[in-house]
């Protein structure tokens, strides 16, 4: 079977020939392949997870009527159940309840079961029918039906009592059943609609209506009916809507992610393009010797990209084994959104879908196969007559692709200037792609040029170095660019995780002014502080003064964006000096406007800037809000706007606090006026209260899980351009045996061929950080002026962490010089006089 | 009379039940006014509206068909603020017995009463569940409307004949106690035309039905396991309702009935009455043995019952909680029919919960 003979020498024979090389493309494909997978599971689950859990709140609804913040007035509720076409209709009242005795809160549905059931048949089942038990504990206590997961999540038993906070108030309940997760999806619990309203201080309103339509009755036609019953800041969603609405604020987050992990998988990828590069050039005889033996050049490409199809589904299988595992642990260890905090609920299963799969394996078989294709094209080019001869190693001639160079260049700078891709920061990923390509296109031009610089030292060892470097460019080249790629990318990333973490750093310290905080629930939860307290605190001895803040939220009415309102005491000649501002107005207010300061994201989101007016939803009234500034915000992803406390309350009556800020007296212990806070605190009352130095802690503590996952990645990446290294140095040692042979002739000791190549690797490892850093810097400034802030809306400072940069180059460096001289070690083993000798 | 109302609700609303409210108690002194008494006697615990026939097709098929309401006073929410507080709740139910096809036709609502959507008026008879509803249109007009999923019935009543109060103008004792006790009459004679719909077909039918109203605080006494009702319009122009309440053994506590004839109105005593089961039928859903055909004894006469057909049990597990059997009877007397009505057969299966 001459076909199959000729197939084994062409495809797996080379494979064979170098397993630790392609032992090292396997893994690099498998790194990429895994680590994409793992993140994209991640991801879906957290996905379906939020969507599964958005829409069990609505049941088997088709449609929902819904407002943001406090709700509407419960008067619509009998106007909407008597639209035509409308079959059910459900009200919940919608509460985050801070939970007593335990962290944080707890999502509280107050349901009417009587409409409910009809919607959601599995609860009403599970809380009223079903056998009870004989000792099922006596329900005597106001009933509260926990979901599935809330249970396991807050290790509640059935007949266990359970409090809430309102305002500083505790509201007892007692689990009267756990409800099966059919019926309810989400971390949430399930109470009457009239406690919900009269407990939680929710009397005449709701969040929600529920609706099923009536069978073969109209979606539109229902929904523009609702229209013109429905008053402004009460909307139609669908179930889905709501799904998507719980997914966006995490998105950017996520891609960014995605996006990473991708990086992986292309450095992997062009770890298998330098491998196959190498060997083509070291085959190039090989080929030759095919060529005459009649295989046609076609014929050869072919096995070429076999070969490289080879690597990439032995990688790619490797890759979804890994990736599924890696997952389940990440899910396991940190919850679905790898510890940012963007989701809530307890790990979820894990499932394996064949399609995923496929695609993945696809993926990185593509990619492998994307590697080897150039190379192979060279191979199949090889000149038959020429490659046959005798001493025709390699040329190692490089060609300088000025044109194509400056093309990608000019094009990753166009493609900065593009707005994102449907709120993704996609033109900014594209030109960070196009511009490592360039450099990697750049580098045979920089070597060069590089090389024809390096000056003359006396030491053997480096003349030799050198000159070896000069001889071989092109190995070089390869050689370096999987580091460069890599490099690049850790330095990116390592600014911008810098610049990102000073600026917040920074920015936690100007924003938080006062000497201690004291806070109770946040937007829309059930605790919060109030007036008596805040004059009672008022009494404390040591105390400066005191200041206010509180959450809600508001809609922008023309475009539906639900922001965050912070209500505070704030005026035009105090704004300057409590926020951060980045742009200020220049006009007086307009005429029955508010004054407001927003966001970054809200400006970005709003697309305005300052001056500009716009109309807000605030309570069901409308308030035209007239921007004073912009101001810098780490902390609101949705968008922030701030108004003066007074003007608040007098437009929602809502007189409530959340937090108190307070600045004490020179004099004053700052230990004695926490006490002294303490002891007029309610008894068994959940609080916050805490000093700058703590908030300051607990952001950076919060900023570093979430780029705990990056960090993993970028180490990731730099492994794999490090096999870059080892495997364009062990490529060429059989081919230098003889030369290291002819060295140890001519007297070299072992030792200074082995500080040859160190000098060599310790050369590449520097060029590669060398433009590693070059390239970085000019990512990381894309990321920081570009992808984050199209991501997040965030401002942030460049900040340069030259010591962390300055230890990872001469690792690097380091490395490049072990890895050249353990690779090397082998072509120095063995008869050297043997090796003279080889038949040429 | 009857009847099977939700615990769904206690356990939702809680059981906490500061204290139970004052709800007042039946007074046999009560004197029962028209159409003042028709409406709605919130501050009672329980009450219902009860309406049943024999309905006949244009094709002359008889079908029976029953429309309920019920309203309920928890007693649990009284002290909350909200709107939504579950002050009054009505539940409504409706069946068909459509012997074309051998099977019951059932649908329910509920809701707790407020918003217009669910209420029963005080002083005339207007209660509604959402689309469903029961009202006194004008004099001795009535309508009454269930929209149930697979078939609907839109009734017009009238009467022909006077209420007929039971037991002591009114105060119908159900038990050995005087203090279980109900207020209770009926409206027999009903002449119906109207509507129905079963599986998007239209039909158009008359017939006869029979109104009960009841209300009362304490209706069951504990040892009360189960009762058996009938209310039966008679050829003659009469009525003939007679009860009995069973204990666990199946032996009879109590009963009563009233008798009007051309010539006048008569109530028996408990021991004037004789429940004889004559058939029994298993059904194949539950297992429970209901015995369907009877011979009830009252006075010197004995009525025979016989069903217009044998599955016409209620699964209300899903809802109301309770398995009982409710339907369209022939009463026969010496061989000859004499009248046609419902009975109603409860708490075979379990012990029936009010």
């Amino acid at each position: 079977m001459a076909g199959t003979a000729v197939l084994d020498a062409g495809v797996f024979g080379p494979l064979r020939h170098a397993p630790g090389r392609t032992a090292l493309a396997v893994v690099a494909i498998a790194l990429g392949v895994a680590l994409g997978f793992a993140i994209y599971l991640i991801n879906r689950v957290a996905a379906d997870e939020v969507s599964l859990a958005a829409r069990s709140l609505f049941g088997m609804a088709d449609l929902a009527v819904e407002a943001t913040g406090d709700g509407f007035d419960e008067g619509l509720y009998p106007i909407v159940a008597r639209v035509p076409g409308v079959e059910v209709a459900s009200p919940v009242v919608q509460i985050e309840a801070r939970m007593v005795g335990r962290r944080g809160v707890l999502t509280l549905l107050g349901m009417d079961v009587f409409r409910s059931r009809r919607l959601q048949p599995a609860f009403a089942q599970a809380a009223g029918g079903g056998d009870k038990a004989e000792s099922a504990p006596v329900i005597d206590g106001e009933p509260i039906f926990l979901s599935a997961s809330a249970a396991r999540t807050l290790g509640a038993k059935v007949g266990e009592r359970m409090q809430f906070q309102v305002g500083l108030e505790p509201r007892e309940f007692q689990v009267a059943a756990i409800l099966p997760r059919t019926a309810l999806e989400d971390r949430a619990a399930i109470i009457d609609i009239a406690t919900a309203q009269w407990q939680f201080e929710r009397l005449g309103r709701l969040s929600r209506l529920n609706l099923r339509l009536a069978p073969g009755a109209n979606v539109d036609q229902v929904r523009d009916s609702l229209a013109q019953v429905l008053p402004e800041g009460v909307r139609v969603v669908t179930p889905g809507q709501a799904a998507d609405d719980a997914l966006r604020l995490s998105r950017a987050y996520r891609s960014n992610l995605t996006a990473l992990a991708l990086v992986a998988l292309f450095t992997g990828g062009f770890f298998v393009y330098s491998t196959q590069s190498l060997a083509a050039l070291r085959r190039r005889r090989e080929f030759a010797l095919l060529h005459a033996l009649g295989v046609t050049r076609r014929e050869q490409l072919f096995m070429a990209l076999v070969g490289g199809g080879a690597i990439g589904a032995a990688g790619a299988l490797v890759g979804i084994a890994g990736g599924f595992l890696i997952a389940q642990l990440g899910l396991t260890a940190l919850g679905t959104d790898l510890g940012a905090g963007y989701f809530r609920g307890g790990a979820p299963a894990l499932e394996f879908h064949w399609h995923e799969a496929v695609a993945f394996c696809a993926l990185g078989i593509v990619v492998a196969v994307a590697g080897t294709l150039q190379p192979a094209l060279q191979a199949a080019n090889v000149p038959t007559a020429t490659a046959l001869k005798a001493g025709d190693v390699t040329s190692g001639d490089v060609r300088s692709h000025f044109v194509l160079i400056a093309a990608l260049f000019v094009l990753a700078a166009i493609t900065l200037f593009l707005p994102p891709v449907a709120g993704l920061p996609l033109p900014g990923y594209v030109s960070i792609g196009l511009l490592i390509i360039g450099t990697v296109v750049a580098m045979p031009a920089i070597l060069r040029s590089l090389l024809a610089h390096a000056p003359a030292l006396k030491p053997v060892p480096w003349e030799i170095a050198i000159a070896h470097l000069r001889g071989t460019a092109r190995y070089a080249t390869l050689s370096v660019s999987a580091i460069v790629v890599s490099f690049s990318l850790m330095v990116a990333m390592a600014i911008m995780v810098t610049s990102f973490r000073t600026s917040l750093d920074l920015w936690v310290q100007r924003i938080l002014p006062a000497d201690v905080y004291l806070r109770s629930g946040y937007i829309g939860q059930s605790s919060h502080l109030d007036q008596a307290l805040l004059e009672s605190i008022r009494g404390i001895g040591g105390i400066e003064r005191l200041e206010t803040s509180r959450f809600a939220v508001a809609d922008a009415i023309d475009s539906g964006q639900p922001l965050t309102v912070i209500a505070r005491e704030v005026d035009a000649s105090s704004a300057e000096r409590v926020l951060w501002l980045e742009a200020v107005a220049k006009q007086p207010v307009a005429a029955n406007a508010v004054p407001v300061w927003i966001s970054e994201a809200a400006a970005d989101q709003l697309r305005l800037g300052p001056d500009a007016t716009f109309d807000l939803l605030l309570a069901g009234r409308k308030v035209t809000a007239s921007i004073r500034g912009i101001w810098r915000d780490y902390e609101h992803p949705r968008g922030a706007v701030i108004m003066d406390r007074a003007t608040y309350e007098s437009l929602t009556g809502d007189g409530a606090i959340n937090t108190i800020w307070i600045w004490l007296k020179a004099d004053a212990s700052i230990d004695d006026v926490q006490r002294q806070i303490r002891e007029r605190m309610p008894a068994g009352s959940e609080y916050d209260l805490r000093i700058p130095q703590d908030l300051r802690r607990l952001s950076l503590q919060a900023f570093d899980r979430t780029f705990a996952v990056t960090y993993a990645l970028e180490c990731i990446a730099i492994l794999i351009g490090l096999f870059g290294i080892s495997a364009g140095t062990s490529a060429q040692v059989l081919a230098r045996r003889r030369e290291f042979g002819v060295l140890r002739h001519i007297g070299l000791t072992r030792q200074q061929i082995a500080s040859t190549l160190a000098i060599e690797g310790a050369g590449l490892g520097a060029l590669g950080v060398l433009v590693g850093l070059i390239t970085g810097a000019c990512v990381s400034l894309i990321l920081i002026y570009v992808v984050n802030r199209q991501s997040f809306h965030w401002s942030m400072d460049l900040y340069v962490p030259f010591g962390l940069l300055g230890i990872l180059s001469s690792a690097l460096i380091a490395a490049g010089a072990v890895i050249a001289v353990v690779s090397g070690r082998q072509a120095m083993r063995g008869d050297v006089i043997a090796a003279v000798k080889e038949d040429w | 009379m009857n009847r099977v109302l939700a615990l769904l609700f206690v356990l939702f609303a809680g059981v906490t039940a500061s204290a139970q409210p004052a709800y007042p108690v039946v007074d046999p002194a009560y004197v029962i006014e028209f159409p003042r008494d028709e409406g709605s006697h919130p501050r009672f615990r329980t009450e219902w509206w009860y309406v049943t026939g024999w309905l006949e097709t244009s094709a002359g098929s008889p079908v029976g068909f029953q429309i309920t309401f019920f309203r309920t006073r928890p007693g649990t929410q009284e002290g909350n603020p909200s709107r939504f507080a579950a002050k009054q709740v009505l539940f409504a139910h409706a069946a068909l017995s459509d012997p074309r096809t051998g099977k019951l036709l059932r649908g329910e609502r509920s809701a707790r009463a407020g918003f217009g959507l669910a209420e029963s008026r005080e002083g005339d008879l207007d209660v509604v569940l959402d689309e469903w509803s029961l009202r006194r249109v004008d004099g001795s007009d009535y309508r009454a409307v269930a929209i149930a999923e697979g078939f609907s019935l839109q009734l017009d009543l009238r009467a022909s004949a006077q209420p007929l109060l039971h037991g002591k103008a009114g105060f119908s004792q159900k038990g050995p106690e005087t203090s279980n006790a109900s207020h209770y009459y009926s409206l027999p004679q009903l002449e119906v035309k109207g509507q129905i719909e079963i599986s998007g077909r239209k039909e158009a039918v008359r017939g006869r039905a029979w109104l009960d109203h009841e209300w009362s605080t304490a209706f069951l006494d504990p040892q009360t396991y189960g009762w058996d009702w009938i209310g039966i319009n008679l050829d003659d122009g009469g009525a003939l309702m007679v009860s009995r309440m069973r204990d666990q053994h199946g032996v009879s506590r109590w009963a009563f009935g009233t008798l009007r004839t051309p010539s006048g109105t008569t109530t028996f005593e408990p021991q004037e009455i004789e429940w004889q089961p004559q058939r029994q039928w298993r059904s194949p859903r539950t297992g429970i043995e209901y015995p369907i055909e009877w011979a009830v004894r009252i006075g010197d006469r004995t009525i025979r019952l016989q069903p217009l057909m044998d599955d016409q049990e209620s699964d209300t597990r899903g809802s109301t909680g309770t398995i009982y059997w409710e339907g369209a009877v022939t009463a026969m007397e010496e061989g000859r029919a004499i009248g046609r009505g419902y009975l109603e057969l409860t708490g075979y299966g379990e012990r029936l919960r009010l």
